[in-house]
């Protein structure tokens, strides 16, 4: 298979795209916490994420 | 002969009443980890510790056939695993017990979703698998919405303990009702 350096490069993308996901999904309720937002409103908006994710 | 419609929705339900369980619990498990003492790193590493659970039991998982490891058993196994796991984080308070916790979790996840795919792989309409997948894609996208609130929502008002009642019960349910509809499925 070749890769030419445009496909190499959205690969690159992909992965590190993929990667900071992966990084920050754990920790994400505590930097929502952080920022001022309740339990509650963290449970909302993964609520929005998952709705996006329904509309996308 | 098991009918391939009803079969899917059997799937459908069963795995969906599993899913809004574990949905409730995963965007604000951070908030009840650090509850317990753990810090932003160790949280990091419990994840992480759920991960190679379910890498190393993959590989294993690998090295047998259907014959031995059946999917329905399997997906069956992984939804009383983690009634279990959901059980023990009712009397989790260190850390340890929640990185113990984590592995059963990260067998569960090993367990549940080769099989899932498995068997909904068997119960595919023809020459419509991509409208099955994309359903079960919506269907999945729902529950995490209106599961994520109702799980922050219980925690706010009642506590984690309520919460971690509540999707064992959940759990105990879809074990039980894939139990009693397990005829109806293609092996």
């Amino acid at each position: 298979m070749h890769l030419n350096n445009a496909l190499k490069i959205l690969f690159l993308t992909n992965g590190s795209l993929m990667l900071g996901i992966t990084a920050v999904t754990p920790i994400y309720a505590l930097f929502a916490e952080e920022i001022g937002a309740s339990i509650f409103e963290v449970g909302l908006l993964a609520s929005v994420l998952f709705l996006g994710k329904a509309v996308g | 002969m098991p009918s391939l419609t009803y079969g899917r929705y059997v799937l459908f339900s069963a795995t969906g009443i599993h899913l809004f369980a574990a949905s409730m619990l995963v965007p604000i498990y951070a908030l009840f980890a650090e509850e317990i003492g753990a810090s932003v790193l160790q949280i990091g590493l419990l994840i992480s510790v759920a991960f190679a659970a379910k890498f190393v039991t993959v590989i294993g998982i690998r090295a047998f056939s259907d014959q031995i490891l059946q999917p329905l058993y399997l997906l069956l196994a992984s939804f009383f695993l983690h009634a279990i796991a959901w059980t023990l984080l009712i009397f989790a308070t260190t850390l340890t017990e929640l990185f113990l916790i984590q592995l059963i979790n990260g067998v569960c996840y090993a367990f549940g979703a080769p099989a899932y795919r498995t068997l909904l792989a068997r119960h595919l309409p023809r020459c419509r698998a991509v409208r099955t997948y994309a359903s079960w894609e919506l269907i999945k996208a729902v529950i995490g919405l209106v599961a994520s609130s109702i799980g922050a929502g219980i925690v706010s008002l009642a506590g984690f303990t309520v919460l971690f009642q509540v999707m064992v019960l959940l759990a105990l349910l879809s074990f039980v009702w894939l139990w009693s509809l397990r005829n109806r499925l293609c092996n």
